[in-house]
């Protein structure tokens, strides 16, 4: 059954970074909010710690069977059905599995174009906004959802005021990596992220249990918009949530976009009229329902005038290096206390600008130090997995025994930038249908071969800092380098001034239609070198207060 | 002065383990349907890739799994596994997998894992691959779902749960989780 008679002011499709900050400042504005949510809305009661049901089945991420997504590597290359490029399905997103890593851009971030007079193969563009315009969104993110953190350790760091809240207590281990990094003239700095080092409103403190990434987090304290936002849209009154509600098609009418049509829990089609849609269901997927919402103004997708959307779609280009270490030496060195506590929290960002490397691409992004999650299941298969599954029977059993007892595994992450080109991007599969009958997002990913040039110089770099801890590992490795993060994405609808190379203007508003926005990391021209979370939410709530001036200039109907 | 560990440890013999969910979900009765010689052969190979799997109740974790409707195609994989394991096995040795020296059984698995051997569709390395995963989850999984029998795998992995504790206990005992 099809109803036309409920209107909102805002349909916000998505509730996760690039949907809640919108929803919320529209809703304490005023204006009457439904925010649409293809997942479940989890309670956290929900939120347990069993490893296979939360981490290993489809909590977050539905199976490809169910609802697949198709990769190729490449135009020429064979596709497959994955579930690869979903984020998470559930009232707040990934925000809900987040680590709570929290990092800003860099001014390099906005001027990729500018900065390297442009890198053949790639179609940067620089943002059509510049940080000064996004940091106190930035701020602003961070005092609504509670980020812990000290400001003024890294002398890479964009000038920022300081954090709302302190920061984590770190393990021990952390003087390690500091100790590290001095001796070879680098700066590691506490990490920020965005969990409650102490109680904020009525949100607990973290219990340091150590299962952030890849959990929700069933105290509350992570700072996801589940825990920090979305209970403050609703308790405005004008603020609905409707889980389990697949937004199927935008409707429009001329230039303007008059409702969505989705299918709720019940499998039935509903449509729902809006006097501004905002579409936040990530990169991949809000370009695949903008190519689904085509219409005889828009044969090519909604808003694709300038045939760019779901093009220059990016990933982070991704990298991990591996120190084991002896768990009793460690403990002789540092003492019992606090060896228990789960956070390494530290970061370096000394080569986040590499001008004199001769590097096509003269940006390496972040180092961030952390421990080997603690997942028993997911260390297991590790070890196996990096023996190329030849690792069994009792060697495996003394393996296990040897990682669990013996060692402690401390890690670098590489979050890099991935080059937008034409070879990486969304369109709609001709084959894969989801189970409601319509096309599947196809992504064809290629790497610029600069992007994995730069990945393995960081790595090499990396590698130095944990060969330079006292007391020495037993092993120190790279694990993975020039890889692909398919949980961070961005670019399908680029921001701009130009209509012609871009499918937002820079308060992401569609050009073609002047009610309609886009507010995941879609906007986004570049990756940039830190991973793009934070930002995603500083934007939305730069954009859903542009969207609250715009009301309040009643110039939206 | 008593200390976590202490309080930890002595929760888990006192009975903190009431605060486990008791209930064991459901098997179908799948293994009983399998062609004669494919559950012990299904056996004998999870022990090899992890001793001590089976009496950790990895058939029982299995069973569970592959009876649920995402998981339909393995059941029919794991099923076409044990045929060409035991295939191998008569074929090699004349006899079936789970009759075979352990060292031979070890080869067999490897022709799995090396994609040696094939049927139809069947992706063997894939197949072996994901029979590691079932083994390993059901060794250091929650007990619930009828592996890591009496936390062995816990106990053998340091893991120092007791997520399901009411609050009350939490906070009584200061244990983080």
């Amino acid at each position: 059954m099809t109803s036309r008679q409920e209107i909102f002011d805002v349909v916000v499709v998505g509730s996760g970074a690039g949907g809640a900050p919108v929803a919320t400042l529209l809703a304490e504005a005023g204006a009457r909010v439904l925010v649409l949510e293809k997942g479940p809305y989890y309670s956290l009661r929900d939120l347990t710690h069993d490893e296979i049901a939360i981490c290993r089945r489809d909590f977050f991420v539905p199976f490809a069977a169910d609802d697949p997504h198709v990769v190729r590597r490449g135009a020429n290359a064979d596709p497959e059905r994955t579930r690869d490029g979903w984020t998470s399905q559930c009232v707040g997103g990934g925000t809900v599995h987040m680590s709570g890593f929290w990092y800003r851009l860099h001014e390099e971030d906005l001027r990729l174009a500018t900065l390297t007079g442009g890198i053949t193969g790639a179609d940067l563009a620089d943002w059509p906004i510049t940080l000064a315009e996004l940091t106190p969104f930035y701020d602003l993110a961070e005092t609504r959802l509670g980020v812990s953190g000290i400001a003024g350790l890294n002398p890479f760091e964009p000038q920022r005021r300081p954090f709302p809240l302190p920061p984590l207590q770190p393990h021990p281990a952390a003087t390690l990596i500091d100790e590290a990094a001095r001796s070879l003239g680098l700066h590691s700095y506490p990490t920020a992220r965005a969990i409650l080092s102490q109680s904020f409103g009525v949100r607990p403190p973290c219990n340091y249990c150590g299962r952030c990434g890849e959990y929700g987090c069933e105290n509350g304290s992570k700072s996801s918009v589940l825990a920090a936002l979305i209970p403050r849209a609703e308790a405005t009154g004008r603020c609905e949530v409707r889980a389990e509600c697949m937004v199927r098609r935008i409707e429009s009418d001329g230039d303007r976009v008059t409702g969505v049509e989705f299918i709720d829990r019940r499998g039935e089609t509903q449509f729902v009229g809006a006097r501004v849609v905002v579409v936040a269901a990530s990169a991949i997927e809000s370009a695949r329902l903008l190519l689904l919402s085509e219409t005889s103004r828009f044969p090519h997708g909604l808003a694709n005038s300038s045939g760019l959307v779901g093009k220059n779609l990016t990933f982070s280009t991704f990298g991990k290096g591996t120190g084991i270490f002896d768990r009793r030496t460690l403990g002789e060195r540092l003492g019992p206390e606090g060896m228990d506590l789960p956070f390494l929290l530290r970061s370096i960002q000394d080569h986040y600008w590499l001008p004199n490397t001769g590097l096509a691409l003269p940006k390496g992004g972040t180092y961030n130090f952390l421990f080997h999650h603690p997942n028993p299941i997911n260390a297991a298969m590790r070890l196996v997995g990096d023996s190329g599954f030849e690792l069994m029977g009792e060697e495996l059993r003394e393996r296990l025994r040897q990682y669990f007892r013996d060692e402690l595994w401390m890690e670098f992450e590489i979050f890099g930038e991935f080059l937008p080109t034409a070879k990486t991007y969304v369109d709609l599969d001709p084959v894969v249908k989801d189970r409601h009958g319509q096309a599947a997002a196809r992504l064809t990913v290629e790497h610029h071969p600069a992007d994995v040039e730069t990945n393995t110089h960081m790595m090499k770099r990396g590698l130095e800092v944990l060969a330079a801890v006292k007391p020495t590992a037993r092993e120190v490795k790279a694990w993975t380098w020039g890889s692909t993060t398919f949980h961070l994405q961005h670019g399908t609808c680029r921001f701009g001034r130009d209509p012609t190379r871009s499918v937002l203007d820079p308060w992401c508003r569609a050009h073609d239609l002047e009610n309609l926005y886009v507010t995941d990391g879609s906007f986004m021209p570049t990756s940039g070198g830190v991973p793009a979370t934070p930002t995603i939410l500083a934007n939305s709530f730069r954009v859903g207060a542009a969207i609250v001036e715009r009301f309040r200039r009643r110039e939206l109907g | 002065m008593i200390t976590r560990r202490q309080i930890i440890t002595g929760l888990a013999a006192s009975g903190a383990m009431a605060f486990w969910p008791r209930r064991r979900l459901a098997a179908q009765g799948w293994l009983a349907s399998l062609p004669q010689e494919s559950a012990p052969a299904l056996a004998a190979a999870v022990d090899r890739i992890l001793p001590g799997a089976t009496a950790a109740g990895a058939l029982s974790f299995i069973e569970y799994w592959v009876a649920r409707p995402a998981f339909i195609h393995l059941k029919r994989d794991l099923m076409v596994a044990t045929l060409v394991m035991n295939r191998l096995a008569g074929q090699r040795h004349g006899k079936p997998f789970a009759a075979c020296a352990p060292a031979d059984q070890d080869a067999i698995l490897s022709s799995l894992r090396d994609r040696q051997t094939s049927a139809g569709r069947f992706d063997s390395r894939l197949v072996y691959e994901r029979l590691v995963s079932l083994t390993l989850e059901s060794f250091l999984g929650d007990p619930k779902y009828g592996g890591n029998r009496d936390q062995v795998g816990w106990r053998l992995a340091g893991v120092q749960h007791c997520w399901y504790a009411p609050k009350r206990v939490r906070r009584r005992t200061g244990l983080p989780y």
